[in-house]
């Protein structure tokens, strides 16, 4: 038995270190949409999506077929504070905006009036959104019941999966100049696809590991502009690879004595990896070129650990009261362009408690949780615009057991509801910085340098603070999402 | 129910965060100029643009540059000020660096008392005579158009092609083009 320990752990520790890595922040959000597992699916099994949770608890789920429908909505507001006045504005005229020693100042910004009568404040956040996904699991069952297989997918309809790149600083205002949630959005519609085996080495101890799908991709576009004031008509290849990718999870799953249930699970890091390879020639012969990285969906180290007490054991009712507690690697978080914090703003990693209840009676039975995910993100008083609120979620489902046409089947019904706790954050001033140079990169940055000038001329109304930082002066955020979906499961 | 109620305790306590922020935000980060001591070397604003004509900072008639080149000196004898080294605003046209890789750096028209340059974009001209404006010129980098023909830009004698000199003043103030030395 150890040396099967010993081998899962290792299959593990291989698949981490490779670079493919799965994405499924969706399933945490979800939890266990196809069974008792509720908020709790790492502890409490009872459906195919132990296969991602704990495949360990694969032994408990019954053997079948599942299909199901679950919709989410997501009301997460963001409010910008007003600018106080004109002065942080970007003037006009700045295009060839330079330091005196003619070096470019960088990343030319937008005239603030300009900026937002095309592109206004939070006019195109992502925070206000539905989607919906179908599921589709199965259990079964070889070696005299000791060995059980899992898979477990979500769908979404529409597009397969949203990876929606944007960044989290004064950047941001050549795109949508608004911020964004964080760890929601197009998160919400990572690809989520697991599948895992169980082996019950006893009646009280079983080990499982399972995997999670994804995506590693590559594109490569090499274009020729043949006029680069007409970009309409540009020339280009494109070469992409698409490669699957597998992301490793392991659980354990010991009953100690008849009510007793103790669990632990592990879930490597994933993400969805995308190389953005491009070059543009020039019909002067001139050929530059450039590439980046974009993660998507990110998810870190995670272990949880559970236990289950039942209160109530009799043969028509059975009250179990359930905990569990996920730690989250998030110090280790990078963002959709690859970027990770800065360290004085460095994310914390977190504890996510889960508490709840089960009851079985007859043929019924229902579920409810409640849990507090604390948010990783600190508050964001400097440059960075990682919007995110500690989440207070509470959780509840319903599940029948019936028999027609001399076969058994499971039907119910799950709901989550999540408020985000309002939160405010306000930047901090940025020091003046007569000499031109960014002296305080962490804080909100001085996009008009004092000392730069367009054609040797100093430019009027760059002393002090100019930022088009759409986060700037402060923002808050706050709201809730919604979860819910039916199941039913043919059993075998 | 005392299960219960420790397993609330539980999650009370446990509800935290670990790590996180390291470091002060507003920590001061000298610029890669600055010395052991932590001082920061303040620019000096007369290294914004030396004017080709002379050393002061101040502008200085185009005639200057006439008289000079009139009185038989090339613009390598006369080395003004560095020659080849010269520096523009915003972005070198002879030279065509300053611009991003989809741009071409062109003589600012609008900017006479120094040398400025311009990043425009680079559009073939469907016409005889070449075009420019101010998002666009249709000659080639380190040429600008003057009166429908694409002319070489220079400020000495080694920006121009073999046979070449960079002797006529008929150019952007600030800029000399080349043309044949004989």
């Amino acid at each position: 038995m150890r040396r099967s320990a010993v081998t899962l752990w290792a299959l593990c520790v291989v698949a981490a270190g490779s670079r493919n890595a799965a994405a499924s922040p969706l399933f945490d959000l979800t939890g266990g949409a196809d069974g008792p597992g509720g908020m709790q699916p790492g502890t409490i099994g009872g459906g195919a999506s132990a296969a991602y949770f704990n495949p360990a608890l694969l032994v408990d789920a019954p053997a079948g077929l599942g299909v199901g429908f679950l919709t989410i909505a997501e009301e997460i507001g963001i409010s910008l504070d007003g600018r106080p006045n004109t002065s942080a504005a970007v003037p006009g005229g700045i295009s060839n905006a330079a330091y005196p020693n003619g070096s470019p100042i960088g990343n030319i910004p937008i005239p603030t009036a300009q900026l937002q009568a095309t592109h206004p404040r939070q006019g195109d956040g992502s925070g206000h959104q539905a989607f919906a996904y179908e599921y589709i699991g199965f259990v079964a069952r070889l070696f005299d019941e000791r060995l059980s297989l899992g898979f477990y997918g979500m769908i979404p309809d529409g597009n397969f999966a949203n990876l929606t790149a944007f960044y989290d600083d004064e950047r941001e205002q050549y795109f949508t100049n608004s911020l964004h949630p964080e760890l929601y959005a197009d998160r919400l519609t990572a690809i989520s696809i697991a599948g895992g085996a169980s082996w019950k080495f006893s009646e009280a101890l079983s080990v499982g590991l399972g995997a999670s799908l994804s995506l590693r991709a590559g594109v490569g576009a090499p274009t020729f502009v043949s006029n680069a004031g007409d970009l309409a008509h540009l020339l280009i290849d494109t070469n992409a690879n698409v490669n699957v990718s597998l992301s490793p999870n392991i659980g354990v799953s010991f009953r100690p004595t008849p009510r007793w249930h103790f669990t632990g699970t592990v879930h490597a890091p994933e993400k969805v990896d995308l190389d953005v390879n491009f070059t543009f020639l020039l019909p002067s012969g001139l050929q530059q070129g450039s590439s980046f990285p974009l993660v998507y969906d990110y998810m870190p180290w995670q272990i949880g650990a559970g236990a289950a007490y039942d209160i109530v054991q009799s043969t028509s009712d059975t009250l179990t009261v359930a905990g569990s507690a996920v730690y989250g690697k998030w110090s280790d978080y990078v963002d959709r362009h690859g970027d990770a914090p800065v360290s004085a703003y460095g994310w914390y990693d977190t504890l996510t408690p889960t508490v709840g209840l089960r009851y079985d009676h007859e043929a019924t039975g229902c579920s409810l949780d409640a849990q507090y995910k604390p948010t990783p993100v600190p508050p964001q008083t400097g440059r960075t615009n990682y919007v995110d609120n500690n989440r207070i979620g509470f959780g509840g489902g319903v599940d029948y057991r019936f028999s027609m046409f001399h076969t058994s089947m499971r039907v119910g019904v799950q709901a989550q509801a999540y408020w985000l706790v309002p939160r405010h954050q306000t930047k901090l001033p940025t020091p003046a910085e007569p000499d031109g140079v960014d002296h305080y990169p962490a804080l909100v940055v001085d996009e008009v340098p004092d000392t730069a000038q367009v054609g040797g001329m100093p430019i009027a109304g760059s002393q002090g603070l100019q930022t088009n930082n759409p986060g700037w002066p402060g923002f808050g955020s706050s709201g809730y999402v919604l979860t819910g979906g039916l199941y039913l499961t043919v059993l075998q | 129910m005392s299960v219960l109620r420790d397993l609330f305790l539980f999650a009370g306590l446990s509800a935290c965060q670990f790590g996180g922020p390291s470091g002060d935000p507003s920590h001061y980060v000298p610029s890669p100029e600055a010395g052991d001591d932590g001082s920061v070397e303040v620019p000096s604003d007369d290294v914004t643009v030396v004017p080709i004509e002379g050393s002061s900072s101040a502008p200085v008639p185009d005639s200057s540059v006439d008289d000079g080149l009139e009185s038989g000196s090339t613009a390598d004898d006369a080395d003004i000020d560095g020659g080849c080294n010269q520096t523009v605003a915003v972005c070198d046209p002879v030279h065509d660096t300053g611009c991003n890789p989809l741009q071409q750096c062109d003589v600012n028209p609008t900017q006479t008392t120094t040398p400025t340059g311009l990043c425009v974009f680079n559009g073939p001209s469907e016409a005889a005579v070449c075009t420019s404006s101010i998002v666009n010129e249709s000659c080639a980098p380190g040429m600008t158009c003057i009166s429908g023909a694409c002319r070489s830009l220079c400020f000495c004698d080694s920006d121009c092609h073999q046979g070449d000199c960079c002797t006529d003043t008929s150019g952007p103030a600030g800029f000399l083009l080349c043309q044949s030395c004989e």
